[in-house]
């Protein structure tokens, strides 16, 4: 077949010459120029064409690679440190806001016993009697200086006792009022209206219903109609 | 003051920078980025000194060329630059005359451009096996490719060319029949 061998023959001619830059092109001299030229041992002019033909969202990605990571780490720093310091907190808040309390609590307590709530508990027993209970503990034998310096130790200010548990509380401006009314009103309407209270809680009477019963429809209705 | 290394750096680059153009044109398929191509091959090479210990240097060249050809195209492509393929003009001429030297040339470019309308797949070895006569193993070597895939893609881009020129150069005898019937 001749014109399969021509065929072959063009193919693997023009297969010679396919790409072929041609001895006089240069090609040798300008690889080696670029290769000697100052910089080519690090940042290549290649290199840097190369880099320069990125698009612009490759060319960012080690800002975002550093950014990204970076601003993960803050939020986690920050997540963790608001979990940790939040019973801190909220302890610390607890802590100042009972601290001034308790002494307010206990400071008017003294006083209040000369005011109206006074006026009705003077005849009264108190629950505990505070002095017997000091003197009892004063009484009682030492244990030795090594238990005292243990509890110092683990309680070296103990907090002040008070007379009274629970620690009595001022009365509200009700209970202030209730007091007056009592002190002012006349024994028997104090009585008639603790009746009234009483009878206030029995249960209140209610008549019994009566519902007739259901009568059967007549049977003749439904034919009627 | 040129050391031994550089001098024998020097001889290599003189002895294959044209077969590494071709290996990297065979890809890219556009000269200017064949040519930065092979500047980057032999870059890479003087850098890790590696073209000192391949056993086969034909092979190793192509090997890294491929690579970096590959790379280059990877890029342009995601960078959506790929440049068109393009025909170099710098065909060698023939002695039969200038009628038939340009008629050659002329048909060296129809093919030229059937080559470069190949798959890649074909091309390259169809490349390497005309550029420096490789045989199929070599090639198979270079790409990580079978040796008998080798083959068979030979085979497959050369009958492929062949259709191609045959529908574009009809025989003259199949011509002459025609005429006769006529």
């Amino acid at each position: 077949m001749p014109e399969k061998d021509e065929l072959d023959r063009l193919l693997d001619s023009a297969l010679a010459s396919y790409a072929d830059p041609g001895t006089g092109s240069g090609l040798e001299q300008r690889v080696l120029s670029s290769l000697a030229a100052p910089g080519a041992q690090g940042n290549t002019r290649s290199d840097v064409a190369g880099y320069r033909r990125w698009p612009a969202r490759y060319r960012r990605w080690p800002a975002w690679a550093v950014a990204v990571p970076v601003a993960a780490a803050l939020l986690l720093w920050f997540s963790i440190a608001k979990i940790h310091h939040a019973p801190a907190i909220q302890n610390q808040e607890a802590h100042q806001a009972n601290g001034p309390q308790a002494p307010a609590a206990s400071a008017p307590s003294h006083p209040d016993r000369s005011g109206a709530h006074n006026q009705t508990l003077a005849g009264a027993k108190p629950l505990i009697d505070s002095q017997a209970v000091m003197a009892r503990l004063k009484s009682r034998p030492d244990t030795g200086p090594n238990r005292s310096t243990a509890t110092e130790a683990v309680n070296p200010e103990p907090l002040p006792k008070l007379d009274v548990f629970p620690t009595p509380q001022p009365l509200t401006p009700q209970e202030q009022a209730l007091v007056v009314v009592a002190a002012q009103t006349p024994e028997p309407e104090l009585r008639a209206l603790i009746e009234a209270e009483k009878q206030n809680g029995q249960p209140f009477p209610i008549a019994a219903a009566h519902i007739p019963p259901l009568e059967p429809p007549d049977e003749g209705a439904h034919d009627r109609q | 003051m040129i050391t031994k290394e550089e001098a024998e750096f020097t001889a290599l680059v003189q002895r294959r920078s044209r077969f590494v153009f071709r290996v990297a044109y065979a890809v890219l398929l556009n000269a200017h980025d064949a040519e930065d191509a092979v500047q980057e091959t032999f870059l890479k090479l003087y850098r890790n000194h590696g073209w000192r210990q391949a056993e086969n240097e034909q092979a190793f060249l192509a090997r890294v060329a491929w690579r970096v050809a590959l790379d280059r195209k990877r890029a342009a492509k995601a960078e959506g630059s790929m440049a068109g393929p393009e025909l170099l003009l710098d065909v060698p001429a023939r002695s039969d005359g200038p009628e038939q030297a340009l008629v050659e040339a002329n048909q060296h470019a129809v093919i030229h451009a059937m080559i470069d309308a190949l798959p890649e797949e074909l091309r390259l070895p169809l490349v390497l096996s005309a550029a420096e006569e490789l045989n199929s193993r070599e090639i198979g070597a270079i790409l990580r490719i079978p040796e008998g895939t080798v083959r068979t893609r030979l085979q497959r881009a050369r009958q492929i060319l062949r259709q191609k020129l045959a529908r574009h150069n009809p025989p003259n005898d199949a011509c002459n029949q025609e005429t006769q019937h006529a």
